[in-house]
């Protein structure tokens, strides 16, 4: 990936093969946020990544443990989950490649085919589709959004949707938000109440008669032989400010190794 | 052209236009590779995620059948973001009104990361190379936020807010 970051700068002529779907507006093109976007993922995932793999990890935790620190367990991306991706690039794609520009226009429908028949699907009762996958994103909103006007659609997108790294947050600070050390501050604007209250609760909760703080309640002798913090090395996740590369490790670091080792 | 842009040159032109068109040929090929990434995009718990996923994939499949400038490859993922953007909206999958800038922040943050994680998978992923892009785009990054410093003030939930 060397001269990444250069092609920031490099122009292109527009490339419109004829075959691209061009009757819509190409709006990522000629937005030029996508570069910047990239390269500051290169910059936080990447930088996840060398960490990770620098204390003897995968990247794929680091990148994994780095896109859960912006958005939390629901990503998919976060437990691991980019089976799909490598399905496609086994099962289909070398074909592909051999196809001819001859089919290109049958190719292009049954794509669109694809998609539009799922659309459709999405936008019937419940109860005319069977397929799992749109079950299940109907299930996360997709019915709600289809059947919205557009200006509703897109408050309904942005209220079920995961940001990225620069949501909410005003053009100007974008980019200095993004390396400055300060990225984590899109998460804390946006999650900040919900950790605040999730870590309110975690510490006013009991386990054997020992608090989220680690202090012994009033419930004396109730667990095991020695009722301790069962897990002294895993403390509530506090939200901390990432101003460096150390700090950004030490998260990483925090979040891999969430588990507790047993030692005999 | 803008200050600080460099025209491509005729050969990154070349090799972007065959890399595109050897991404169209993955993207609306008939059979499973068209299936696979419809369903990337209809599947995927959101559809910027699904969609960033399906730009690592095509852009990885093209990067086995051909070299490419890594300049060319952000061009070229680009585009192919742009392709499948639009056809999600011709599906319907997508209302053009929601393509914000917000939306290309998700996409392009998912393509990177699944990218990323892709190549590590295939063991492709070269820690040397990759430190030294980080801290590339690092240093492109604080030039970036150089002239937006002096409207920055207070803590970071302020500046968070811009």
């Amino acid at each position: 990936m060397s001269g990444l970051v250069k092609g920031v700068k490099k122009v292109f002529k527009a490339v419109v093969p004829i075959k691209a779907v061009a009757n819509v507006v190409k709006k990522v093109v000629k937005s030029k946020v996508f570069k910047v976007v990239a390269i500051a993922a290169l910059a936080y995932f990447g930088g996840a990544a060398v960490m990770s793999m620098a204390g003897g990890g995968t990247a794929g935790a680091g990148i994994g443990s780095a896109w859960g620190g912006i958005q939390g367990a629901g990503s998919a991306l976060a437990s691991g989950n980019i089976g799909g991706a490598f399905s496609a690039l086994s099962n289909g794609f070398t074909a592909a490649g051999a196809t001819q520009a001859t089919t290109f226009a049958g190719g292009q429908a049954a794509a669109q085919a694809a998609i539009s028949g799922q659309t459709a699907a999405i936008g019937a009762t419940p109860g005319a589709y069977t397929g799992k996958a749109m079950e299940t994103f109907v299930a996360n909103g997709g019915n709600a959004i289809q059947a919205a006007t557009p200006v509703a659609a897109q408050t309904a997108t942005t209220a079920t949707s995961t940001p990225g790294l620069l949501a909410n947050i005003g053009d100007a600070s974008k980019a200095a938000l993004i390396t400055s050390g300060v990225n984590m501050a899109g998460q804390m604007v946006q999650g900040y109440a919900q950790q605040k209250q999730a870590e309110e609760q975690a510490a006013n909760r009991d386990y054997f008669g020992v608090n989220g703080k680690g202090q012994k309640t009033t419930l004396p002798g109730v667990g095991l032989l020695d009722p301790s913090n069962i897990m002294p090395q895993n403390p509530v996740p506090q939200l901390q400010p990432i101003k460096s590369l150390d700090d950004l490790i030490a998260k990483q670091q925090q979040t891999v190794n969430t588990y507790q080792k047993w030692s005999v | 052209m803008q200050q600080g842009e460099v025209q491509a040159t005729p050969e990154e032109e070349a090799q972007l236009e065959q890399g595109f068109d050897a991404a169209l040929k993955v993207i609306h090929a008939p059979g499973k590779a068209g299936d696979n990434i419809a369903s990337m995009v209809l599947d995927a718990q959101q559809v910027q995620q699904g969609i960033g996923q399906a730009v690592a994939t095509v852009l990885i499949t093209v990067e086995k059948q051909m070299q490419l400038t890594d300049d060319v490859k952000l061009a070229l993922a680009e585009r192919i973001t742009d392709e499948l953007v639009a056809l999600a909206i011709q599906a319907g999958a997508v209302a053009e009104d929601e393509v914000t800038d917000q939306m290309t922040d998700a996409l392009a943050s998912h393509a990177m990361s699944t990218y990323l994680a892709m190549k590590e998978s295939l063991g492709e992923l070269d820690k040397d190379e990759l430190s030294a892009n980080v801290q590339e785009a690092q240093a492109f990054m604080s030039q970036q936020q150089k002239p937006a410093a002096p409207a920055q003030s207070g803590g970071l939930l302020q500046r968070a807010r811009g």
